[in-house]
């Protein structure tokens, strides 16, 4: 009688550590999902990447691109107008009814001046609000700003500030 | 006899329950700190030295090295103009490396 008992006992406790090991399996499982899936968050080196682009294209070899400042100093307002194409920027998302998630801009300043010679921008103009604020969340874009100094065939010094915003919230951050 | 058995089938019980929720309660803290941990995953462009070359680790600036091939372009006002704004920002650790070796190495190339 005692010993049929004892059994049982015996049995219920197997059930339990079946049960306990069930449930740390499931817990390392859902803890190694958790880690795992949460994306990577490259937006700032999206940001500072795209950055280095437009100022590649802007002034190759550190010299303005004769495209945009023609030999005598003047401004080609063509190449304002078609900045994407001059500098190869594509922001088409990956469906056609997906909002454009980059922005960049370039203001263009001569030496000594306070407005800008020339504004580059393309892309989606909703980010640069949210660049401005000072406290950055989770749910906002991420801003690259910068700005450097260049010269064209007469020598006349430019200071370039460049800001560039990412978006792709949904792709970056859990 | 009876009575004590039935004590201690009651603790022995208690205990297991008790371990038992422990043992969730840490599961739940755990995954709480992996989701955590998770979400701290953001790539700089900062990787180990050991696992790059040389070339690669070494850092640079691309906005520095534009500003300076300008530098080095102009005539002596242009130098000091320029050459002011560039340590005024350097003063504020604006660039990513060092202005000071950095220009130096510009001017040792141009000698």
């Amino acid at each position: 009688m005692m010993l049929k008992k004892n059994k049982k006992g015996e049995k219920l406790i197997s059930l339990y550590w079946f049960l306990v090991l069930t449930i740390i399996a499931g817990g390392i499982m859902i803890m190694v999902n958790v880690f795992y899936g949460a994306p990577y968050d490259i937006r700032e080196m999206e940001a500072s990447l795209l950055a280095e682009h437009v100022i590649n294209c802007i002034s190759p070899d550190g010299k303005m691109n004769s495209l945009l400042i023609s030999p005598i100093g003047t401004r080609i307002e063509e190449f304002r107008d078609h900045f994407s194409d001059r500098c190869n920027l594509n922001f088409a998302g990956h469906q056609e009814w997906e909002a454009v998630e980059y922005y960049v801009q370039a203001k263009l300043y001569i030496r000594g001046e306070k407005n800008p010679f020339m504004n580059l921008t393309y892309g989606n103009q909703n980010w640069v609000p949210q660049c401005k604020e000072d406290k950055q969340l989770k749910g906002m874009p991420v801003c690259f700003e910068k700005k450097y100094y260049s010269y064209d065939s007469g020598k006349k010094v430019y200071q370039i500030e460049i800001l560039t915003a990412v978006g792709k919230i949904k792709d970056n951050v859990k | 006899m009876l009575n004590k058995n039935k004590k201690a089938q009651v603790a022995d019980s208690v205990t297991w329950i008790v371990a038992t929720i422990v043992i969730i309660v840490l599961l739940v803290l755990f995954i709480f700190g992996a989701s955590m941990l998770g979400s701290t995953r953001v790539v700089k462009g900062e990787f180990r030295e050991s696992l790059l070359s040389k070339s690669y680790a070494d850092k640079t600036d691309l906005f520095l090295v534009k500003s300076l091939i300008t530098y080095y372009q102009l005539d002596e006002a242009g130098k000091k103009y320029l050459g002011k704004e560039l340590k005024i920002l350097d003063d504020k650790n604006y660039f990513e490396v060092n202005y000071t070796i950095k220009n130096q190495e510009f001017a040792g190339r141009l000698v």
